[in-house]
């Protein structure tokens, strides 16, 4: 909590459609509207972390879980709002434990009407900085559709590269598509 | 098929050694019992995801945390018992989300002094059977440290496949080490 965004680079970002992003770090007062921003199809992009269902106890889980990241000194959860309202959110997290806390964990969702406006890169260059500047944070992991071509050349662009596959991790009605594991050695 | 462990019910296995293995859920009077387990098995080796000392709980909290588990319909944690000593905690939790709730994750422990005679094996096949019976789990994911060929042998015996490779996931005194990525994909009616 409370981080310094100015000496991670992180700062309010001029849009392509004349609009202006804010980017401000979560607070323990946001976490409903994230939850409802992670469910909307705006954000969707399968891979949200705390991406609720609709019955009380995965929302109670969400919620829990996104309480205890926004108060976690290894985690920064960012937000970005255009006009106050929510349209991108991303989180790093430190991993628990003595042997695995230099390995992280990155979520990062955009809305897609403002996919391609450089959004995914400002909150990555954001999280990586923080990683970079954490005293204990090596690596960073994360998960991706296999078909969301766009977010993997944006991970590999920040140089991530391919650990692994877990087939048919996401799956809904029948049809299944693969995760990608990505790596990125940071310190 | 043999009906996986559920409520109160306890499960007998027989060992190589000639003891007896029981596996049961966790009750809330285990916490003490789990708190000492814990302390104890992380500094026995280098396997598990915490070492020596384990991680600090208090005894509401492990009790809490045994109330959680036994609620959580995608959970299943269990207890290994030799001649009324703790030998073994095993887990296999569901994530629960949607679009990934077929998904779960397992994880286990044996002390030291019982390597060798089984009980890992049985305690994988109690989790594997309850996977197999839940109603959306149909797959299960777990970590082992690169150099435990034991429990890798152990977990491609019970049909786990190599999906991956993090580097230097785990740090033990100061050395870094690889951590292999496991999946088993259960045979299942959609």
């Amino acid at each position: 909590m409370s981080t310094d965004l100015i000496a991670l680079g992180i700062k309010d970002k001029r849009l392509s459609n004349g609009q202006t992003m804010a980017i401000r770090e979560a607070e323990l007062g946001d976490v409903s509207v994230i939850i409802d921003y992670l469910a909307s199809a705006q954000a969707d992009n399968g891979d949200p972390l705390f991406c609720a269902g609709s019955d009380a106890r995965s929302l109670e889980q969400a919620r829990m879980g996104l309480e205890n990241a926004v108060r976690d000194d290894g985690a920064l959860m960012l937000l970005g709002l255009v006009e106050d309202k929510i349209i991108a959110f991303a989180l790093i997290r430190a991993l628990p434990g003595d042997l695995t806390n230099h390995n992280s964990t990155i979520s990062l969702a955009v809305s897609k009407s403002y996919w391609n406006k450089g959004i995914g890169g400002a909150m990555m260059r954001g999280m990586i900085m923080f990683a970079r500047l954490h005293p204990d944070i090596k690596t960073i992991h994360l998960g991706v559709r296999a078909d969301n071509a766009g977010l993997i050349t944006l991970y590999q662009i920040y140089g991530f590269h391919q650990v692994g596959v877990h087939k048919n991790y996401y799956g809904e009605d029948g049809s299944y598509c693969d995760r990608i594991l990505m790596d990125l050695q940071v310190n | 098929m043999e009906k996986a462990i559920s409520g109160d019910a306890e499960k007998q296995v027989p060992l190589k050694n000639g003891k007896t293995l029981v596996l049961r859920r966790p009750r809330t009077e285990d916490a003490q019992a789990m708190l000492g387990y814990i302390a104890a098995v992380g500094g026995e080796s280098d396997n598990l995801l915490f070492g020596e000392g384990g991680f600090s709980l208090t005894e509401a909290q492990e009790r809490a945390y045994i109330e959680r588990m036994n609620a959580d319909e995608n959970s299943l944690m269990l207890l290994g018992f030799i001649d009324g000593a703790l030998v073994s905690i095993s887990q296999i939790s569901g994530s629960g989300r949607p679009r990934t709730a077929h998904n779960s994750e397992l994880a286990i422990s044996v002390r030291k002094a019982h390597w060798g005679v089984g009980v890992g094996g049985a305690a994988m096949r109690a989790l594997i059977r309850y996977a197999q019976q839940h109603p959306r789990i149909r797959v299960i994911f777990l970590g082992v440290r690169r150099g435990n060929e034991n429990a890798v042998a152990l977990y491609e015996k019970c049909g786990f496949k190599h999906i991956g490779v993090r580097k230097d996931f785990f740090c033990i005194r100061g050395e870094y080490h690889d951590q292999i990525m496991m999946d088993l994909h259960l045979a299942k009616q959609v």
